[in-house]
């Protein structure tokens, strides 16, 4: 109690340096405590949204060392999973699994009465076990949702706002749009489908905002996902060519630039130019269990990553990779994660030179007390009562202040709650997931003060309790 | 008059000499020579065999039927192999191309400045040619390619419905041959370097029966054509229709 007594009659003495180092501490932990919070609901609220809406828990896809991306956009679509039906069979009897659905993505230019008018992000999905799985999460505004076997495609409402905007055609379920993607395997596709609803996600922006749902055998088509499929990978490439190799001495094309050509004086046969067309037909067959993801829903107590490890365990080949959400949601995950790290290091960075502030204040204190520690050795005051006295100076201070800035953080957090964060621009609404962020206070971030708060303290002692340690009676007499 | 005065007196003539040689020349002639001897005044078909390589995608051959009728500025186009894409065509009529796919039945609108089938070329190299109207020589050089002497000219774009905004030529002293053509972004990038390192005479005509692009912005990915069946017979007016295309893949 005495020491107590001693502490807070010290920091009394030095009101200014008290107020000016715990303001510093309340400011940093204030900070800490909203950053963290902010933070935490805005990685919080975007996994929610990713999972229920988009990605579900866990994602199974083909393995490819290429770039690619789940929403659309930067990157391409994996391979399709090679073992789709043992994976299937696999999540059936796996424990943990509540839900799975297949999954195509790929990309189209969407053309009516000879215009472009649009392109879309077309995902390619089975509509009964998609519903089942992400029930009422793409909230029709027109027309129905696709049914199982049925073509027909369901526009996501941006696209089609955008097509009414900038050409003045207005798109309604029943009518017909010519879909156009192009890939390597049978090159550029056209399919007809008919407009069956319009739709949107709940708080979606940029890239999420532009996501249509398409039969599947109209993406397998335009993605080219046939039964016979074109290995181009492993080819060797070939050696760069110089211009020498042109128009050198020794052009690999000979000494002369032009050569007299004997033109073909036969009739050309045009109608049958292209010979029997019916062999293309065995080619462009399509893969009917060409899926690129499974998109996995977890029962409550199973963790993602004890399911994703069992299934990475379970024996089905190595022709397919388990993601997390975050990988589904690519790169705006990373960026929310990104900018969490970016203020720990702040945060950090702060606590460093709150440290240095409050060990040079009191060195100071200590110096300015060297006969008051003198003549309290002198009349018998053990080394450890000197230290106990300044570390409980120190961790007055620190815990006083550092719970001043808790309750300062709260009452911001809480005051955010209520008006709302808004996002200013089309980057923080994808951040934000919307509008506005109404954050919630994290209570690990409240823990973390703490502890920050109580290392600040104990470390900050450190060097002033040596110095108070060194102080000998002599030497205090001396000095007087 | 001194040794230097010589000198001097004999470089500035050397200079106005080559000068004079690059002042002398009728660059937009030539152009629109290549361009005449480019175009054919009669029908013209033939077959382009397309090679691409690619370090990302891997490589990738087509066997095109080309026909041109450059009188109306048509063109079409008709894959014949691989067989996965038999009977896809662009067809060029009046002002617009059109892509067609023979599993659907559908034409769609494409662009001449698209990449052909990913190509490092584009639908505009299939049609005539018309360097002297679309584009205006804003400098002249001389230079040497391999072992050919050639002028460099660098042209800029007159309209904008040509792929490139800018274009660097190289075209033989002798002959005024089009070897090489450096093509531009507007912002001046480096897009592709296409070579024409062979030609074929066919009646008052020179085509070059070797195309070579290659991709300025992707290491090492370029694609060749090798042009051969050339055919100047006369086309019925019906090969450059729509209906001809979906006759054909039946």
């Amino acid at each position: 109690m005495i020491l107590l007594t001693i502490a807070f009659r010290n920091l009394r003495e030095h009101k200014v340096k008290t107020l000016i180092i715990g303001s510093l501490i309340a400011i940093g932990i204030a900070f800490l405590v909203v950053g963290n919070s902010v933070m935490e609901s805005v990685t919080d609220g975007m996994r929610q949204s990713y999972v229920s809406n988009f990605t579900g828990e866990l994602i199974i896809r083909g393995a490819t060392e290429e770039e690619i991306s789940f929403i659309g956009g930067f990157g391409g679509a994996p391979p399709p999973l090679e073992n789709y039906t043992r994976i299937t069979e696999y999540l059936d009897r796996e424990p943990g699994i509540a839900a799975y659905t297949p999954m195509l993505t790929g990309t189209a230019s969407i053309n009516k009465d000879d215009q472009t008018l649009s392109f879309a992000l077309l995902w390619g999905i089975q509509p009964s076990s998609y519903r089942a799985m992400f029930e009422g999460r793409f909230e029709l505004v027109e027309g129905e949702y696709l049914k199982d076997g049925e073509e027909g495609i369901m526009l996501s409402k941006a696209t089609i706002d955008e097509i009414s905007e900038e050409y003045g055609v207005a798109l309604e379920p029943g009518d017909t749009i010519l879909l156009s993607g192009r890939n390597n395997i049978t090159g550029t596709k056209i399919r007809e489908v008919t407009l069956r609803g319009v739709g949107t996600f709940a708080n979606s922006v940029g890239l999420l905002d532009r996501i249509s749902f398409v039969d599947v055998t109209t993406l397998r088509s335009l993605t080219g996902l046939t039964s016979v499929q074109i290995d181009r990978s492993g080819q060797t490439e070939a050696a760069p060519i110089s211009e020498d190799d042109l128009f050198g001495d020794s052009s690999m094309f000979g000494d002369a630039l032009v050569r007299e050509t004997e033109t073909n004086a036969e009739t050309l046969d045009l109608e049958n130019i292209l010979g029997d067309v019916s062999v293309r037909e065995q080619f462009l067959s399509l893969d009917n269990n060409a899926w690129n993801y499974l998109l996995l829903e977890l029962e409550d107590g199973f963790s993602e990553a004890s399911v994703q490890r069992s299934i990475e365990r379970g024996g089905l080949g190595d022709g397919f990779s388990v993601e997390n959400w975050r990988w589904g949601a690519g790169f705006i995950a990373n960026l929310a994660f990104g900018v969490r790290n970016i203020l720990n290091i702040v945060i950090l960075v702060i606590a460093v030179v709150a440290v240095i502030i409050i060990m040079n204040t009191l060195v100071i204190s200590v110096t300015e007390r060297f006969a008051e520690i003198g003549t309290i050795r002198a009349i018998g005051g053990q080394k450890f009562f000197v230290r106990r006295m300044i570390t409980a100076e120190v961790l007055m201070i620190t815990i006083v202040f550092g719970v001043i800035g808790m309750a300062l953080g709260c009452a911001i957090i809480a005051v955010l709650n209520v008006a709302g964060l808004p996002a200013s621009g089309l980057f923080m609404q994808i951040l934000f997931g919307g509008p506005e962020l109404k954050p919630l206070l994290s209570v690990g971030s409240l823990f973390s003060s703490i502890v920050i708060v109580a290392v600040i303290g104990v470390v900050a002692s450190l060097y002033p309790v040596s110095v108070a340690l060194g102080i000998t009676p002599v030497q205090a007499m001396q000095r007087q | 008059m001194n040794v230097y005065s010589i000198v001097r007196t004999l470089s500035i003539v050397s200079v106005l000499s080559g000068l004079g040689t690059v002042f002398a020349q009728d660059f937009v002639e030539m152009l629109r020579t290549i361009d005449q001897r480019s175009n054919f005044a009669a029908d013209f078909a033939a077959t382009f065999t397309m090679e691409r390589i690619d370090p990302e995608a891997g490589e990738d051959n087509r066997t095109v039927q080309v026909f041109r009728r450059d009188e109306d500025d048509a063109f079409l186009l008709l894959i014949q192999k691989p067989e996965t894409q038999l009977g896809q065509g662009y067809l060029r009529i009046e002002d617009g191309l059109w892509f067609y796919d023979p599993e659907s039945r559908q034409f769609t609108f494409t662009s001449l400045s698209e990449a052909f089938e990913g190509s490092d070329a584009r639908n505009d190299d299939f049609g005539r040619s018309s360097l002297a109207d679309d584009y205006q020589i804003v400098e002249t050089r001389e230079g040497t390619l391999g072992r050919f002497e050639v002028w460099i000219i660098e042209l800029e774009a007159l309209n904008d419905e040509v792929p490139y905004p800018f274009k660097t030529l190289s075209i033989t002293k002798e002959g005024a041959l089009l070897l090489k053509s450096e093509d531009y972004s507007l912002t001046k990038r480096l897009l592709r370097t296409s070579f024409f390192p062979s030609y074929a005479r066919v009646g008052d005509n020179l085509i070059a029966d070797q195309r070579i692009f290659v991709d300025a912005l992707v290491e090492n990915k370029r694609t060749s054509f090798t042009i051969s069946n050339i055919s100047t017979t006369d086309l019925p007016d019906s090969v450059f229709t729509k209906a001809y295309v979906e006759r054909v893949n039946r």
